[in-house]
């Protein structure tokens, strides 16, 4: 669990850093020779999301559950209406595993989890980008990335009683070119559950990774003002 | 001041943000919920059987004699289906003889017939030269076989039928003396020449004896020489100035010694029916009973006998009997209430019998049915003719059959005292019937059962799931070792002839598969699958989870967090 943690925190901070001052500093600057290794400045967005679908396939697996893992795979198909905005669609099925933890106290505390368990999600919602960047990658490579944050209205599915919920989520794309992004972020799963007289609100935070396919392949010609 | 678009990032993010690890609802669960249950039974080892019929040979028992005669065989298809529920007496013991694992060459049983007669063998009636009942002896009935036997195969349904059929072609005697009849026969105190063997082909010392009485009357045994000159048989069933009686006691102790172990006898009486209320459903004639002179206090009689009204319950007032002098019973204040039923032969009496046997009650007949229904001094809306029994029940015999509770049986109150004390502390080893039954071959075949070890196995528990039972069956070879073999599961829809299943009772007929809703704990064993006696049957399954036991007590829940 605490590797996971940090995992995502290292990215998160890679991701969010902004490119190093010297780098700024060094443009136009980059000569063969001495400077070789210097960073090479690139200007501009290589990838335009405005009018544009993209569809991701991701794999989520829970990270704030140590008794029951939920693990799962979906799909998110956006419609950009803006470069900083987007309408989406996802859907997202899952299974549960209950951890040794759970049989632990089951067989020692005679104490039993039986609670019914999400079996999928999916909804409406939107996804706004904000925060855009670039990071060098082993000095040869000049990766974009962005920030997002998205919240969408969902139906959750368990044991086959579905109930509305909210689901908010902060991630980051790195762009592998016009038509493809890797895609790495948490979302954040809430709703409300009454089992056997007890009530709770479930939020459940899910770590999702994928592939991200814009559509079409290549940006669209930028309008001239 | 915080810009707009910031403020919108830190609404989206706060979510996020008050994150924490995930709960649950944990429940905690008695300790017992599903036992699993291990179990190991070894069908006891067969034993031969003596079957000996003491019959009543008066005129009053022809009907009856006759469906003894015809109930005691009930052709079935026994050799395809050993289960098959129609099989009758005979053909369950002819069954059994194959399938009880005796050594070879041990005969399985030994049928034999006497009668309650003391006098039927003087042939006054008999100028046909026909075989009469001998006291003492065993009555072949013509056929020159006194005792029956498993190697007379299908032949022994017909040499035991019609040997009861032909009993009384020469009249019985009046006074049945059906205990002393079967004690004389087993001391072997008969002086006949003819049958001097006649004990020791019938009774073996190792073999299990039944006695099987079958009478209207109760018993009249007494000594011969102490009979009151000038009394006649309706001197027997005198309280006070009769025929004085042999106790019951010295029967009992005769058949104690007789046999060394106590489950090695048996005894099935099919005599007049003792009064068996039902005490949680007492019909409108059961009378709650003070504690007097036949009951007591919190028991139901059908008619109470009493002193004085201070005995009787509310509503009913204590009124001398118009046919019993000196004797007065406690009769309902309303007059419109009927004050008894058809069945008159035991005056009063009450719930007698607390462990509950099939025998028919009054109760069983409907009290709103005028046929049903008559007084005591005779001639409900139902009699006619005023006499003591009701019309359905008197005269015409033939009506009997109609009215199977209503008929004029004299309690077997001897017998049933017999079988009291022989089997006081014992829950088996004897049966009752009505003599009024409507049929006898379900007493029959619960006679059959009493000898037959059938393989049906009672379990402890029912199990929750058959499908998660485990049956083994470890069988006894010819050396002693024992074999184990895993037995399947029997889907009797499947048309499977061989295997296991659960069942409500044992030997259950439809009647309790239909409800479904009984315990099913008796394991039956199918085609080859079933075991013999001497095998030894292992079963493990878990046993149905009780709710209130079992389901998690609601409040108790514990939280229980991740990191």
């Amino acid at each position: 669990m605490r590797t996971l943690y940090s995992l995502a925190a290292a990215i998160s901070f890679c991701v969010l850093l902004p490119p190093p001052a010297q780098a700024a500093e060094d443009v136009g600057r980059v000569h063969e020779g001495r400077n070789r290794d210097r960073l090479r400045s690139v200007q501009g967005r290589p990838v335009l999301k405005a009018g544009r679908f993209s569809l991701s396939g991701t794999y989520a697996r829970t990270v704030n559950d140590a008794l029951v893992i939920k693990h799962g795979g979906g799909l998110t198909a956006r419609y950009h209406l803006a470069e900083g905005f987007a309408f989406l669609l996802n859907g997202t099925f899952a299974t549960s595993e209950q951890t040794d933890y759970v049989h632990l106290v089951r067989y020692e505390r005679r104490l039993v989890l039986e609670e019914p368990e999400l079996k999928s999600h999916m909804g409406v919602g939107f996804s706004y980008t904000p925060i855009y960047g670039k990071f060098s990658l082993f000095s040869d490579w000049i990766l974009h990335n962005d920030l997002y944050v998205e919240g969408a209205f969902q139906l959750v599915d368990i044991a086959g009683s579905r109930q509305p919920a909210g689901l908010a989520g902060l991630g980051t794309r790195v762009y592998l070119g016009q038509a493809m992004s890797f895609e790495l972020g948490l979302r954040s799963l809430m709703y409300a559950t009454e089992y056997r007289g007890v009530r709770d609100i479930k939020n459940l935070m899910f770590l999702n990774t994928g592939l991200t396919l814009f559509m079409p392949l290549k940006n669209l010609a930028r309008r001239r003002r | 001041m915080v810009p707009g678009g910031q403020r919108r990032l830190i609404a989206v993010l706060t979510p996020l943000l008050l994150t924490g690890c995930e709960d649950h609802a944990f429940y905690q669960f008695k300790p017992v919920c599903a036992r699993q249950v291990n179990e190991a039974q070894a069908l006891q080892r067969s034993r031969p059987v003596d079957i000996l019929f003491v019959i009543d040979d008066s005129n009053s028992m022809i009907e009856e004699r006759e469906m003894l005669a015809s109930n005691i065989s009930s052709p079935c298809g026994i050799d395809e289906n050993p289960d098959d529920a129609r099989c009758g007496f005979m053909e369950q013991l002819i069954a059994a003889t194959t399938s009880q694992n005796l050594p070879d060459g041990e005969t399985y049983f030994h049928i034999g017939v006497i009668t309650t007669s003391l006098n039927a063998n003087t042939g006054e009636n008999n100028p046909g030269g026909v075989e009469l009942p001998r006291f003492g002896c065993l009555f072949a009935g013509g056929s020159g076989i006194p005792v029956v036997d498993s190697n007379h195969g299908n032949h022994a349904i017909t040499l035991v039928s019609d040997r009861i059929r032909a009993i009384n072609q020469g009249g019985g005697d009046g006074f049945e003396q059906g205990l002393e009849s079967m004690r004389f026969f087993l001391r072997g105190d008969t002086d006949e020449p003819a049958c001097q063997d006649h004990l020791e082909r019938f009774l073996r010392p190792t073999a299990r004896l039944i006695v099987v009485f079958v009478t209207d009357e109760d018993d009249c045994s007494h000594r011969f020489d102490r009979r009151p000159p000038g009394m006649d048989a309706t001197s027997c069933y005198v309280e006070q100035g009769g025929i004085p009686k042999i106790p019951v006691e010295d029967y009992v102790s005769f058949l104690q010694g007789l046999k060394a172990d106590p489950d090695d006898i048996a005894m099935a009486v099919i005599g007049g029916a003792r009064f068996d209320p039902d005490p949680l459903n007492p019909g409108p004639e059961s009378v709650p009973c003070n504690g007097t002179i036949d009951c007591e206090r919190g028991q139901i009689c059908k008619r109470q006998r009493c002193r004085g009204s201070g005995d009787c319950a509310a509503g009913n007032t204590c009124s001398p009997s118009e046919n019993e002098p000196g004797v007065s019973y406690c009769l309902p204040e309303d007059e419109s209430r009927p004050p008894g039923l058809c069945v008159l032969g035991e005056a009063a009496g009450c719930n007698l019998d607390p462990r509950g046997t099939a025998l028919p009650t009054e109760d069983s007949i409907n009290p709103v049915n005028a046929a049903d229904r008559c007084s005591v001094s005779g001639g409900g809306a139902g009699c006619p003719v005023p006499v003591q029994s009701c019309q359905p029940c008197f005269g015409d015999r033939s009506l009997r059959n109609e009215h199977p509770f209503c008929c004029e049986a004299e309690a077997a109150s001897r017998y049933f005292e017999v079988t009291d004390q022989l089997f006081a502390a014992r829950d088996e080893g004897f049966l009752y019937d009505s003599i009024c039954s409507g049929d006898y071959r379900g007493t029959l075949r619960d006679i059959a059962s009493l000898l037959v070890i059938v393989p049906e196995i009672e379990l402890l528990q029912p199990p929750a799931d058959p499908a998660e039972m485990r049956v083994e069956v470890l069988r006894r070879q010819d050396d002693g070792e024992m074999v184990r073999e895993i037995v399947p599961y029997h889907d009797p829809d499947g048309g499977e002839l061989e295997g296991w299943d659960l069942t409500c009772a044992r030997a259950c007929q439809d009647l309790c598969t239909e409800s479904g809703t009984c315990a099913r704990r008796w394991l039956r064993f199918h085609g080859d699958d079933r075991p013999r006696p001497g095998d030894r049957v292992e079963t493990i399954y878990l046993t149905q989870s009780d709710e209130e036991v079992c389901s998690p007590l609601v409040g108790s829940s514990q939280e229980g967090g991740g990191p």
